[in-house]
């Protein structure tokens, strides 16, 4: 890069901070009618507050507890969670797949981000950064050992690809020695969630 | 405020005719992914043009990514999970890994 080159147009600095950007984005919209009044922040809140791996904790516990339930999830996703009161945006076509001894499941969007945000939250970072990815379609066993999960080599895995409509949900094999009350529907097992 | 999805809501300002709600595939049917990248948006990774691959699930129709990105035309087909061998997909591919990928009906071709 030359010289003369090497200041961008607007210098970082010059930018007004995000908040600001967003706000007046947020009200050029309202004032053209695009959105409504209290819209975005509707959304916000919806995003932060309602969406939350907290939800798929709860899934999980009642999975592990309650055999019919669990029956009725990994026939039809997205009816079982919205027994729960569990759906929204990004949910509307929902799989859940259960691991096992033999098969371990991995979830992927290897165009960009997509996940089922109803029972996930928004994806984090890592979910949406470049090098999970590509690696854990081309070799999911090395990198889950990096991100601390050694799988036994005799359990497969399969890789779920979320490149259309369908958002994935894995039940994880119950552990060992938990015990959980029949009642108990609470988020305490957060566990590997994410 | 309910809080609606901002896609779900896009307009429907033509709608093609030629829809063909019936699944053209199967669980188990062996089909192949379609080699020819187009230009501009899909929802077809790139890694799995042109491989061979088993339909294990079959989805409910859906709008075609394709034609909703870059047309006023919406057509909808169906969509599957179709699943590759990691071996088949990469030089030394772990054999023990396999990838299920939801591809559009129009992405595949019968083998």
């Amino acid at each position: 890069m030359s010289a003369s080159h090497q200041s961008p147009p607007v210098a970082a600095s010059e930018a007004a901070p995000v908040e600001r950007r967003v706000f007046a984005l947020r009200d050029a919209l309202v004032d053209r009618g695009l959105v409504e009044a209290g819209e975005a922040e509707a959304l916000a809140h919806h995003a932060l507050e309602e969406l939350s791996p907290a939800n798929g904790a709860r899934v999980v516990a009642r999975a592990w507890v309650d055999p019919d339930f669990r029956q009725r999830l990994l026939a039809n996703a997205t009816a079982a969670t919205k027994e729960l009161g569990i759906e929204g945006i990004e949910g509307r076509q929902m799989v859940a797949v259960e691991n096992a001894t033999a098969t371990h499941n991995v979830i992927v969007c290897t165009q960009c981000s997509c996940t089922a945000w109803p029972l996930l939250g928004l994806p984090p970072d890592w979910y949406k950064a470049a090098p999970y990815r590509a690696r854990v379609v081309r070799e999911a066993r090395v990198l889950l050992a990096e991100m601390g999960l050694q799988l036994p080599a005799a359990t497969n895995i399969r890789v779920w690809d979320t490149s259309g409509e369908t958002r994935y949900f894995v039940l994880p094999m119950r552990l060992r020695g938990q015990s959980i009350s029949r009642k108990s529907d609470s988020p305490v097992l957060l566990l590997g969630m994410r | 405020m309910p809080v609606s999805d901002p896609v779900a809501r896009l307009p429907v300002l033509q709608t093609e005719h030629s829809e063909a709600p019936e699944a053209r595939f199967s669980p188990g049917d062996t089909v192949r992914v379609i080699a020819k990248a187009t230009p501009g948006h899909t929802r077809c990774p790139g890694y799995v043009r042109g491989k061979e691959g088993v339909i294990r699930l079959v989805y409910p129709l859906a709008y075609y990514p394709e034609l909703r990105a870059h047309s006023t035309v919406k057509r909808r087909e169906h969509s599957y999970a179709v699943e590759f061998a990691a071996a088949h997909l990469w030089i030394e591919g772990d054999p023990s890994q396999t990838a299920r990928v939801e591809l559009f009906e129009s992405y595949l071709e019968a083998q």
